[in-house]
């Protein structure tokens, strides 16, 4: 606590009254602000003088009181006040107050950091952080804003999502593909997903655009300034690999985006581990154009794509000459449409989102007017309603899994089954088969829409009360029997019984069913439907149960196998005492999503250390290879890679720190 | 604020360069290598407007290149707290504002910005204004600041301003 005293006094005579503060308790001042006014005689006439602060951002604690008219001077004491808590800081200066507090730090030798949490909240300029409290005023001021316009804040990804780029030697007469180079004699060429720019314009209207992607800042800004040169979609809202956090994980970033919670954020992203499986998450249909090319910025890929930026560079005449010789394959109709129906999700998304906000405004006893401050506590969360519109997709659907889950693996387990189970469609272990048509009628096929009685005093329960639950023990019987078999391959037997059975049983490949996921619409059987020579070998399925098998250990299984179980037991348990207030299917999906979470991250710490140990190996392997060719030159090259690498990861790990 | 100063430079110069040309070259090299940089000292150095002398060159022994010891005047420009400055806005987000001062970068907080003014993200481009849209602060408008914090690096000099003064603000 420090005294102010009234040392700044301009005027020449000695008699200065006092006239009045303005000034409170707990306001901030700045240099400039006036503190009180005051009256001095000059010249036979009475002249009314401002006060003035000399300090920047101090904050008033206690005012001295004065009457009006009171005699004052230099020696005075005024208020105390308590100095600056540097709440906004850019480039580690205090921008309320101007102290650099780098020097401030650097004596104490401490990580600069405002005295609590600090929030990046301007992607686009990560020098700028604020503190807890700055940061929630701003986000509450945003929520208003965003509310106010009706409007949600989208989250876009942008390689395999809205685009697709390249390296590789491109036919410049291709429609559509833009050509720009980043760095001397490295080209990139990229192509917009089709129907991409109409996409920006129809969801600016309903959603705040940001991009998020892992690709550098530069290439970034490149993209958005394609596709929005005027900047109407975008703005500044451009968070790159540079400003992301984690080398391998974009959730990072989002409580220093949206300090006040993601309730309003929906995610496009064609890769769901990005974003730890979050739950507002709308997993995009890949997008590739440019056959022979993955993900340019794969953050797996990270250090791999350096090192062969390098190689490339070195050797860039000769590469060019052999891809001049052939070509990619390159398909000239593009026909993907998926930007079509993922326009009708976030549309859905959308709508429902704020129909449920305004029935819930309508249970208000007075209405309430627009001008008067939103209630945070009205707001559904997106990761609520997401799911509960997925689930409407395949809700009438019951699926028979066969050949997609090798045996011994627990179903409930596979990615196959939370897809399905996230569709609103039911799994049966086994084939269950009616014995005529008539049994297969739905009774309530009313294909109305769900009604989502959001309980105010229960907001952990998002979908509720007596109808939904009747509703649901209505469904259960009548989809007891199989409608669907997702099978992988011809021979089972289950396809063979499923063929054989009077009641027409919709035998599919494994391709409907992500295809569903994909485009959140019953995707028509035909156009899916299981043939001699279908090749399990492509799916998608078959790629992750390789993937698992590779990392997983029997412990483990046995342990998520008992904690299905656990799960289970829960279920059993709330059925037992008759608390209906949660939907069953809601409660297992939150458990399956916090499993598959543990799982993942798991996955990805094995991994890691799979990876250093594949790596040990491989450097041991070359050290015996060398040692036995002892006349054979050592491979300089690949020192250098790896110094590099190692250099580059160095660098990453103190931008991290940062 | 802008001093007219004298100030040394020494350059080092490929043994190439010695021909006809050679003191052309030296010239050439020192706008080359002065103009547009900044030391924490001076600050930011915008134009050379006479070289006074350029000394005897000095071979270095072993290597053939040879450092001239130049002096020559210069305009520089090294701002100063609570120097009041027109700065061009380039850059406007919910925390504050981004400005430049030529050379010089400079950040306003919405702390330092006027009470009235709130940040208004519907528009076009982002900006700050007044609730009667009589003032209005967006990107590429010219607004007087006044620096309140300075930090000088060796080679580089980076403010903070504010807006919260008598006569700061737009520039009409």
């Amino acid at each position: 606590m420090f005294t102010l005293k009234a040392e700044n006094i301009k005027a020449d005579s000695a008699v200065i009254h006092f006239k009045q503060w303005n000034v409170k308790i707990n306001s901030v001042l700045s240099v400039g602000s006036v503190i009180f006014t005051y009256e001095y005689e000059q010249d036979g006439k009475t002249k009314t003088e401002k006060y003035k602060s000399t300090l920047n951002g101090i904050t008033v604690k206690e005012i001295f009181s004065f009457t009006s008219g009171q005699l004052i001077n230099t020696e005075t004491d005024l208020l105390t006040y308590e100095k600056c808590t540097h709440p906004v800081m850019s480039n580690d200066m205090c921008a309320v107050c101007g102290e650099d507090l780098r020097i401030k730090e650097i004596q104490k030798t401490k990580k600069i950091t405002p005295k609590n949490e600090s929030f990046r909240m301007v992607s686009i300029d990560p020098t700028l952080k604020v503190d807890q409290s700055v940061a929630h005023d701003i986000a509450k001021k945003d929520l208003i804003h965003l509310v106010k316009n009706r409007r949600l804040v989208l989250l876009a990804d942008l390689d395999h999502t809205l685009i697709h780029t390249t390296h590789e030697h491109v036919n410049p007469d291709i429609k559509d593909v833009h050509h720009y180079e980043l760095q001397r004699n490295f080209w990139y060429h990229t192509k917009f997903r089709p129907g991409c720019l109409h996409f920006l314009q129809e969801m600016s209207k309903l959603y705040e655009l940001h991009i998020v992607t892992f690709g550098e800042r530069n290439y970034a800004h490149k993209i958005a300034s394609l596709m929005d040169p005027e900047r109407r979609f975008f703005h500044d809202r451009i968070l790159s690999r540079n400003e992301i956090f984690n080398r391998i994980s974009k959730s990072d970033n989002l409580r220093s985006l949206f300090p006040r919670g993601d309730l309003m954020v929906c995610i496009i992203d064609d890769r769901e581990e990005v974003w730890n499986y979050a739950r507002n998450l709308i997993c995009v249909q890949p997008y590739v154009f440019f056959k022979n090319t993955g993900d340019i910025n794969d953050p797996a890929l990270f250090n791999v794509a350096k090192k062969r930026k390098i190689e490339e560079s070195g050797t860039s005449s000769e590469q060019t000459k052999e891809s001049v010789e052939k070509p990619p394959d390159i398909d000239q109709n593009d026909t993907d449409d998926y930007l079509v129906h993922l326009e009708n999700i976030l549309r859905k998304v959308h709508d429902e989102y704020y129909r449920i906000y305004e029935s819930r405004l309508n249970k208000h006893e007075n209405p309430i007017n627009e001008d008067v401050e939103i209630d945070e506590s009205d707001l559904p969360d997106v990761k609520k309603v997401l799911p509960l519109i997925k689930a409407k997709v395949l809700e009438n659907c019951v699926i028979t899994f066969s050949g997609v889950v090798p045996t011994g693996y627990d179903l409930r387990k596979q990615r196959c089954y939370i897809m399905a189970t996230s569709l609103g469609a039911q799994v049966n272990e086994n084939l269950i088969l009616a014995e005529d048509e008539s049994e297969l009628e739905p009774k309530d096929n009313k294909n109305t829409e769900l009604e989502y009685n959001f309980d105010e005093n229960d907001s952990r329960s998002s979908c509720s009360g007596a109808t939904r639950s009747d509703e649901s023990s209505d469904h259960q019987k009548s989809k007891k029997f199989t409608t669907h078999l997702v099978a992988a391959k011809y021979g089972t037997s289950k396809v063979h019984d499923a063929l054989k059975s009077k009641i027409s049983i919709k035998v599919v490949t494994p391709e409907w069913l992500i295809n569903c996921n994909y485009k959140w619409i019953p995707c028509d059987e035909e156009s899916y439907k299981l043939t001699k020579d279908y090749d399990y070998k492509n799916c998608l399925f078959h790629h992750e149960y390789n993937m698992h098998q590779k990392y997983s250990s029997t412990n483990k299984n046995l342990k998520s196998i008992s904690e299905v179980q656990s799960v289970e037991a829960k279920l059993k348990r709330t059925k037992s005492d008759g608390q209906a207030e949660i939907s069953t299917k809601e409660l297992i999906n939150e458990e399956l999503f916090s499993l598959m979470d543990k799982e993942v991250n798991e996955e990805l710490s094995d991994s890691s250390t799979d990876i250093e140990q594949s790596d040990e190996e491989k450097s041991d392997k070359e050290q015996t290879d060398t040692e036995s060719e002892t006349s054979g030159p050592i491979d300089s090259d690949d020192s250098f890679d790896d110094k590099f690498a190692f250099d580059l990861e160095r660098d990453l790990l103190s931008k991290n720190s940062e | 604020m802008f001093y007219h100063i004298s100030l040394k430079h020494e350059i080092l110069l490929h043994p190439r360069y010695f021909g006809p040309n050679l003191l052309e070259t030296v010239r050439q090299k020192l706008l080359y290598e002065v103009e547009g940089t900044c030391s924490g000292k001076y600050g930011f150095i915008i134009a050379i407007t006479t070289i006074d002398t350029i000394g005897t060159g000095l071979i270095q022994p072993g290597r053939g290149y040879v450092i001239y010891p130049v002096e020559y005047k210069a305009i520089v420009f090294r701002p100063f707290k609570g120097e009041v400055l027109d700065a061009v806005v380039s850059q406007v987000n919910k925390i504050g504002l981004r400005c430049e001062i030529g050379p010089l970068e400079c950040f306003v907080s919405r702390h330092c910005i006027p009470l009235e003014m709130d940040f208004d993200p519907n528009a076009a481009s982002p900006c700050y204004k007044s609730k009667d849209e009589e003032s209005v602060i967006q990107k590429n408008d010219e607004i007087r600041i006044k620096i309140i914090g300075l930090r000088i690096d060796a080679t580089d000099i980076y403010a903070i301003g504010t807006l919260r003064d008598d006569y700061l603000g737009t520039i009409n």
